[in-house]
Order: structure tokens, then C-alpha cells, then sequence
């Protein structure tokens, strides 16, 4: 059975486990805001070099990590006393899996931080463009795939897993530049490996927005679309539509 | 057993093999034979263990003792219980504690070698421990035998079945794969019962 809020996990017989299910939902909510204000700190410090704001990134990680441990344990804690069934089963898995995506995010994040810390001689040639341009991608991903869950939108989720081939596809375009430019002007290569790391972690939290944005249309529709590309994400969501 | 109940209605049909098992003429000792029962309070007759075990198959008429000696130890080994009572298979069954009494009655059932058990919360009236027992044995039994098992613990049908119905007020609501009715149901009716919405 399709879930198509979150009003579908309310008016169990426990008024109690009502409202555990709504905190962890709540709290999965927080954790996403706290990523998305550390990748959009990142992000802008990178650019502008503004070492405060890369440093704000950096600490978030440990709230981010506190959070984590939270919600696992608020998970672990439903299942053993609780044994959710069907959707409220499902809301629980999807959850445990979302943090642990947003954690890695969180992660990615902090290296990208850490990474834009050592750019002291500012941007190689290469690299500006494609770094303010994944990172606009990567933004949105992680923003609709947490807007996704808050609605229960698995159409929006669908199309966060379609963005993140776009990624894929410009990190490839931006690695061949950054190559080639380290081949024709060696003195750049220190710091093009730094803009190389951090556009492959900016890709690595794409990734994870995508994971989320799987673990929602789980929860939702019941359907498990990891390791699905978007091809197959599609035909299933569509068979599963005309049902 | 319906036609002792005035009030007792049925719909549809119940086909073993394709038969309706109340169709006129079907051989109701042998129906009985083909379908063993057990049901929430175990029921051992005031016997010995081992003849519990051996009254179905004396009733068939067998006399042959090294063939009942065998099954009887077959039927017991199966039901998990001959490591506790081979020593005493003489002494009365109603010294047995519940959760044992509930596996000898269930050797008792398999002792005629039915094709299907009908188990009726064969577990609501026993401790945890014993109920464990009693779940492994379906695991191990469901090689052998069809079981249809009726339960109100939920968590004991996601456990030991591979289908699940669900019934509600006497009317089938759902049926599929345990895994997708616990996981994924369809009707909203089993959604809301499964996960304890039912005020």
C-alpha cells in the first residue's frame, strides 16, 4: 500500500508511538537542515575563500554526528519495543538508512571544507566553473531529496536520482579538463588535487542525496530502487503506478 | 463438527485436491485422517505418552508393535520431545508441562502422517520458551506437512509462515507472501491491523 504523508503514520492505537515515529521524522528533518547549512557554508567559503565559514563546516560535523547516533539509537529503541509492521516498518528502515547517508554527507562535506582550507593560491585555471557548477547541482539534489521526504514526494525523489547521472557526467567532463590542464601546466598540480578531491566529494554527496531520495521512494511505495538506474527506477515506479 | 452449531454459515468451499471436502460422499475418517488438528489447549488423552502417540494408529486397525514402536519414536523424535520423554514414555501424559503436552499432541497428529495440520494458536496458552519450541517445530514440520496455522500474534505469523491471510470479522481481507503483507500490504484494512491501529 502506497504511504502518501506522514499523517499515513499517526492514529495507532499507542498515542505513544505516534509520537515516536513523528520525532524521528522531526529529527531525520534537523539533521538534514544542519547538512544543508554546512554544504552551502562550504560551498560559499570555497568561493570566496573565507577560511570562518569552511571552519563553520567543519565543526557542524560533530553535531551531525551527535544527531546521528541519536536517531540510531531512537530507531533501535522503536524496533525492539515496538516491532513495526507495513509502512510504519518501512518509515523506520527508511530512516535508519537515511541518516547514515546524511552522516556520510556530513563526512564529504568536512573534506571538502578541509580541502578548500588548503587552496591558499585560490583556483587553478581549470576548476572554478566546474566546481560552482556541480556544486549548484549537488545543492539542489540534497534540497529536494530532503524536501522529498518531508512531502512524501517520490516523484521529486525520482528526480533527484535522474539529476545525479547529470553529475556523474559533468564530474567526468571536469576530471578530463583538470588532467589535461595538470599536463600542460605542471606548477598547477598541487592545486588542482585539491580541486579534484573536492569535486569528487561534491560527487560523493550527490551520491548520497540520490541514496536518500531511494530510501523515500522505499518508504512510500514500498519498492526498493537501489542499485536501480534512472531507466529502471522509471519502469518500476511507472508498473508500480498502473496498479 | 459445523453441523453441531445451529448457527453455523458457510460460504464457499474448502477443496483438498481439488475435492470440496463437503461434498456428499466424501469419506469423513479418512478426511480426518488426511487433515491432523491441534488446537489452543493441549488436549492429551488420560493415557500413557506412548499411547497417546499410538491411538491413531491402533484405531487404523495396525497391530504390527515393531511398526507402532517405530512411528511412535518417529512421530516424538519429529516433535521435538523424545529426548524428554524416552525414558518415561509409560507414565501418564497429564504429568507433562504445558508446552510439552502441546508437542506430544502434536505427535500425536503426525503419527498418522496427515498431508495437512491445522494448528489453532497452538501457542497462545504457552510460556515464551515453550512457544519458541513450538515455532522451530512448525519450521522443521513445514518440510513435511501443509500447516495452516491460526494465530493473533502477529509476530508469531511474520515468524513461522511463508503465506499469510489475513481474516477480519469472518471475511478474508488479504492474502499473500508473509514478506509482502508485513512489509508492503495492500489493503489499507491489513495496514491498519498489522500495525496496531485497530481502536
Amino acid at each position: 500500500m502506497n504511504i502518501t504523508n506522514k499523517d499515513g503514520h499517526v492514529g495507532h492505537i499507542s498515542q505513544q508511538f505516534n509520537t515516536e515515529l513523528d520525532e524521528i521524522l522531526t529529527h531525520l528533518m534537523t539533521m538534514g537542515g544542519l547538512i544543508e547549512q554546512q554544504l552551502k557554508d562550504a560551498i560559499l567559503g570555497l568561493k570566496s575563500g573565507d577560511t570562518d565559514l569552511l571552519q563553520g563546516a567543519i565543526k557542524a560535523d560533530d553535531q551531525i554526528n551527535i544527531m546521528e547516533m541519536h536517531l540510531d539509537e531512537q530507531c533501535t529503541r522503536i524496533i525492539a519495543r515496538r516491532q513495526p509492521a507495513a509502512s510504519d516498518l518501512r518509515l523506520v528502515i527508511a530512516i535508519s538508512k537515511a541518516v547514515a547517508d546524511l552522516e556520510r554527507m556530513g563526512d564529504e562535506i568536512c573534506r571538502i571544507a578541509n580541502s578548500a582550507n588548503k587552496l591558499t593560491k585560490g583556483f587553478p585555471g581549470e576548476g572554478y566553473a566546474q566546481v560552482r557548477h556541480i556544486s549548484d547541482l549537488v545543492a539542489t539534489m540534497v534540497s529536494d531529496s530532503l524536501t522529498a521526504f518531508a512531502r512524501y514526494d517520490a516523484d521529486l525523489a525520482y528526480q533527484v536520482a535522474k539529476r545525479d547521472d547529470e553529475v556523474d557526467q559533468e564530474y567526468k567532463f571536469a576530471m578530463r579538463a583538470l588532467v589535461t590542464q595538470m599536463m600542460e601546466e605542471p606548477q598547477t598540480i598541487k592545486q588542482s588535487m585539491h580541486i579534484i578531491w573536492i569535486l569528487r566529494s561534491l560527487e560523493r554527496v550527490g551520491d548520497h542525496a540520490q541514496n536518500v531520495a531511494q530510501h523515500l521512494i522505499y518508504l512510500v511505495k514500498g519498492i526498493n530502487v537501489s542499485h536501480s538506474s534512472v531507466a529502471q527506477m522509471h519502469a518500476t515506479l511507472d508498473m508500480d503506478d498502473k496498479h | 463438527m459445523n453441523d453441531l452449531v445451529d448457527s453455523c454459515n458457510i460460504d464457499g468451499q474448502i477443496t483438498l485436491d481439488k475435492e470440496n471436502i463437503y461434498a456428499k460422499g466424501v469419506d469423513v475418517a479418512d478426511l480426518r485422517r488426511r487433515v491432523g488438528m491441534v488446537f489452543q489447549k493441549p488436549n492429551p488423552f488420560p493415557k500413557s505418552i506412548f499411547e497417546n502417540v499410538a491411538y491413531g494408529l491402533r484405531i487404523q486397525g495396525i497391530k504390527k508393535k515393531r511398526l507402532i514402536n517405530d512411528t511412535v519414536e518417529w512421530a516424538l523424535k519429529s516433535a521435538a520431545l523424545w529426548d524428554e520423554v524416552k525414558d518415561r514414555l509409560h507414565e501418564s501424559a497429564l504429568g507433562m508441562s504445558g508446552g510439552q503436552q502441546q508437542r506430544l499432541v502434536i505427535a500425536r497428529t503426525i503419527a498418522v502422517k496427515p498431508e495437512i495440520l491445522l494448528l489453532d494458536e497452538p501457542a497462545s496458552s504457552l510460556d515464551p520458551i515453550s512457544t519458541l519450541k513450538i515455532e522451530e517445530l512448525i519450521h522443521e514440520l513445514k518440510k513435511d506437512f501443509t500447516i495452516v496455522i491460526v494465530t493473533h500474534n502477529m509476530q508469531q505469523a511474520a515468524r513461522v509462515s511463508d503465506y499469510t491471510a489475513f481474516m477480519y470479522m469472518g471475511d478474508l481481507i488479504e492474502f499473500g507472501t508473509t514478506d509482502q503483507l508485513f512489509t508492503n500490504p495492500v489493503q489499507k484494512q491489513t495496514e491498519d491491523y498489522i500495525t496496531g491501529r485497530y481502536g
